[in-house]
């Protein structure tokens, strides 16, 4: 059970990184990042994540399904048809991003004594319901709640504006 | 219903995965690619939050966990699609979706 939990963690995070280096065939790259977030959602289920699992993951995969709608009417889903990047901003990038990998490896290093297994967690979702998720966003948490709208409909808002025809109401 | 796992290994994963939004967001020229390393980079958060409130015993700090990632989920969703809103004016005016051509603004 230990190793299929991680060979699904690290199949998750395969797939993501094959996702953005398949990146300029869009078709196979949301295929990719389609099954890391499939896998991810197993995972955080596995874990006792329960139904909050479940809506981050749908809500990914929604997301994601929106990207490739707009991208199959915006762009050539076989080739992006961009010309290469520049050899020292490629070096350049490379770098910053190897540091960076470099970094997480030193926190991974750290934590390495706490990076186990363990049988006896996750029970979280069990005191996680839809009825006490709304008891709390709609109780104590309303005023942020207010704020949330604010943002949905300031977005919204601004999507209509951006998408209209200019010239046009 | 119970669970089996490791928050610290969820917390690998998100790190994981937030190296990889990184990735996609600065390394990709396509703006459209951009917005796969953003939706990664959000669940990354997301995932993390779910870890951390793994640890948590009290049902209250269960549910604010909670609520966080759905939070999180939310705004990802509006992210995306004000990106996408961009991305479609963005090719109404200019054509192209490379974003190292995007760069009236520098100076």
């Amino acid at each position: 059970m230990a190793w299929a939990f991680c060979g699904a963690l690290l199949l998750s995070w395969v797939m993501a990184l094959s996702a953005i280096a398949l990146g300029r065939n869009l078709t196979r790259s949301l295929a990719a990042a389609y099954v890391s977030v499939a896998v991810a959602i197993v995972v955080l289920a596995w874990s006792g994540g329960g139904l909050v699992a479940w809506c981050v993951g749908l809500s990914t995969l929604a997301g994601l399904a929106t990207i490739q709608v707009v991208g199959w009417m915006l762009v050539d889903v076989d080739h992006d048809h961009l010309p290469p990047t520049e050899r020292p901003t490629l070096f350049a990038r490379s770098l910053a991003f190897a540091i960076l990998a470099g970094a997480f490896g030193l926190l991974f290093w750290v934590l390495l004594p706490e990076l186990a297994v363990d049988e006896t967690r996750g029970h979280a979702a069990a005191r996680v319901s839809v009825d006490s998720l709304g008891a709390l966003f709609f109780g104590d948490l309303r005023e942020e709640m207010i704020l949330l709208g604010m943002a949905v409909g300031g977005s919204l808002l601004s999507v209509l504006g951006l998408l209209r025809e200019d010239g046009e109401a | 219903m119970s669970g089996f796992g490791s928050a610290s290994l969820l917390l690998a994963l998100a790190g994981g995965l937030f190296w990889i939004g990184l990735l996609g967001l600065l390394w990709r020229r396509s703006l459209v690619g951009m917005l796969t390393g953003v939706a990664f980079a959000w669940l990354a958060v997301a995932v993390s939050v779910i870890g951390f409130s793994l640890d948590r015993v009290d049902a209250e700090g269960a549910r604010l966990g909670a609520s966080l990632a759905v939070t999180a989920a939310v705004l990802a969703g509006l992210q995306i699609a004000m990106g996408l809103a961009l991305v479609i004016a963005r090719i109404k005016r200019r054509g192209s979706l490379d974003a190292d051509d995007a760069g009236l603004l520098e100076g």
